[in-house]
């Protein structure tokens, strides 16, 4: 079933210049999709208009084939964690509830379950400055996940951390989006992380989607798999398929 | 050298300034008219606030700042708010605020008296106008330049605007708020005493003049002492309520 899609979607900041030229695309409901491309070639801003934090110049962006609109069942997590200082993490984490009305007791219990999915249940009353960046990254992923909408959308959430903080993370995350059978749109540039955690992987040139890649065996994340050969070669296609680009 | 005595170091100043002060009008024999000597002023403030004769002026001095603090300070946020939310009213005003900012805004309490009167009511305003800026400009600075990112979040969760304004701008902008109110509070006591100073029968300021009128010296710097201790005395309440609302902050620049 189409859940999230694209259709002929354009869009610049000027007339002269379009970043997103063209997208259609469809996501299937369940379908952990990744956006694999180099700096500046419209990832983000297509996570944007997918967001509905963009309007697209040209085409449109249909979730459950309606337009999208900020905020409704779409979580998000950013690039650096975005989390509020003056906020404990619990209030963090509950915060895509109370920008709307008064967290009650149930949000509060499962925002609770969230953070010990993570390990971090311990830390709900501490601050974001007391945190690692590995931690920060935990609990802006499981903000996005409080409202539990239907699409996650990640804009390089892991790239500021440390190699196994950030193969630790993509797992975790690949279980919370599996467990929950969402639709998942990540931004990436690094081949592997993009290899690893896609169902299919879209390779972005010039803001349009010049080739896509499956994995036949999706939903293995383990450590095998991601050292395994299928990864390797599908790494390898995917390196091609970037340096085609050029 | 101890932190403790680091810390004590301007205290000692003090007294040593206040020794030298009192030997020098003593060695020179200077007349009680041009300096009077720390013991004067001290046995001066002394009798004016066990008589209960400063008392009245001091209230009064209090009221028109905490009025003119208070006046100046919510419009001026009010006005920070509204020009930082809407660029056509920015654009609009902006001109004008600049030109008003170029005024000398002592210079407007004789005009100001004539408008208002003698009494409590020009002081107020013109303390309020003079608190005003200060904290216009820093609710303008936050609310113009909030965190991009934490705006994008917000707008992400689909959070509309007056919620954008209360759960991220105003908190995220409150160390910015504070600096401008830490000026502002300290600003209301000068427009006070200037208010006074154009006719008053009553504040420090009025007091001020009396004193000069009496060749009373002695009082005129006891009247000096109160002023400043009131002035230091809100400046520190103003980093005591930033301490506390920023405490969280606070706790965590410390550790790092």
């Amino acid at each position: 079933m189409r859940f999230l899609t694209f259709k002929d979607v354009s869009f610049g900041y000027d007339k002269e210049r379009s970043i997103v030229s063209g997208v259609t695309l469809d996501l299937e409901q369940g379908e952990f999709c990744t956006l694999l491309g180099r700096s500046g070639c419209g990832k983000s801003t297509l996570l944007k208009l997918a967001a509905g934090l963009l309007a697209p110049v040209q085409g449109e962006v249909l979730l459950s084939g309606t337009p999208v609109r900020a905020g409704a069942d779409i979580g998000m997590v950013f690039q650096s964690p975005v989390l509020l200082e003056w906020l404990n993490v619990l209030d963090n984490v509950l915060l895509p509830v109370s920008v709307r009305h008064k967290p009650n007791a149930t949000q509060h219990a499962y925002a609770r379950e969230l953070l010990a999915q993570v390990g971090l249940e311990a830390y709900a009353d501490s601050y974001p400055q007391q945190l690692s960046g590995g931690q920060q990254s935990r609990v802006s992923l499981v903000r996005a996940l409080i409202r539990s909408p239907r699409l996650l959308l990640l804009d390089e959430p892991f790239a500021a951390l440390d190699a196994l903080t950030r193969e630790d993370l993509q797992v975790q995350l690949a279980e919370l989006v599996a467990q929950r059978g969402m639709t998942a749109l990540f931004v990436t540039h690094d081949i592997s992380e993009a290899v690893f955690l896609a169902d299919r992987i879209l390779i972005l040139q010039d803001g349009a989607v010049a080739q896509e890649l499956k994995r036949s065996d999706a939903g293995d994340r383990s450590t095998r798999a991601r050292y395994g050969e299928q990864q390797l070669e599908m790494m390898a296609r995917a390196r091609a398929a970037l340096e085609g680009e050029r | 050298m101890n932190k403790l005595v680091i810390r004590l170091l301007p205290l000692l100043m003090l007294v040593g300034l206040l020794v030298l002060w009192e030997w020098l009008v003593n060695a020179r024999e200077l007349s009680e008219l041009i300096l009077p000597a720390p013991s004067s002023i001290w046995s001066s403030l002394w009798q004016g606030l066990r008589s209960g004769y400063l008392l009245p002026h001091l209230g009064v001095t209090l009221s028109e700042i905490g009025l003119g603090f208070a006046l100046g300070g919510l419009c001026g946020f009010a006005a920070g708010v509204v020009m930082g939310e809407s660029a056509l009213v920015r654009q609009l005003l902006s001109p004008y605020v600049i030109a008003s900012q170029a005024i000398p805004k002592l210079a407007l309490a004789p005009l100001f008296a004539i408008w208002f009167g003698f009494g409590m009511t020009s002081k107020v305003v013109i303390t309020a106008l003079i608190c005003f800026f200060p904290i216009m400009e820093s609710t303008l600075t936050f609310v113009t330049y909030a965190d991009k990112a934490k705006l994008e979040l917000f707008r992400s969760l689909g959070a509309r605007r007056w919620t954008i304004l209360l759960r991220c701008k105003l908190p995220g902008g409150l160390p910015e708020l504070m600096s401008g109110v830490r000026v502002a509070v300290v600003l209301a006591v000068v427009g006070a005493v200037v208010g006074e100073f154009i006719g008053a029968s009553q504040g420090l300021g009025a007091l001020i003049i009396a004193s000069q009128g009496m060749m009373d010296t002695a009082l005129m710097f006891a009247v000096l002492v109160l002023l400043t201790l009131i002035g230091l005395t809100l400046y520190y309440a103003v980093i005591l309520a930033e301490r506390y609302l920023l405490r969280h902050r606070y706790k965590l620049k410390k550790r790092s």
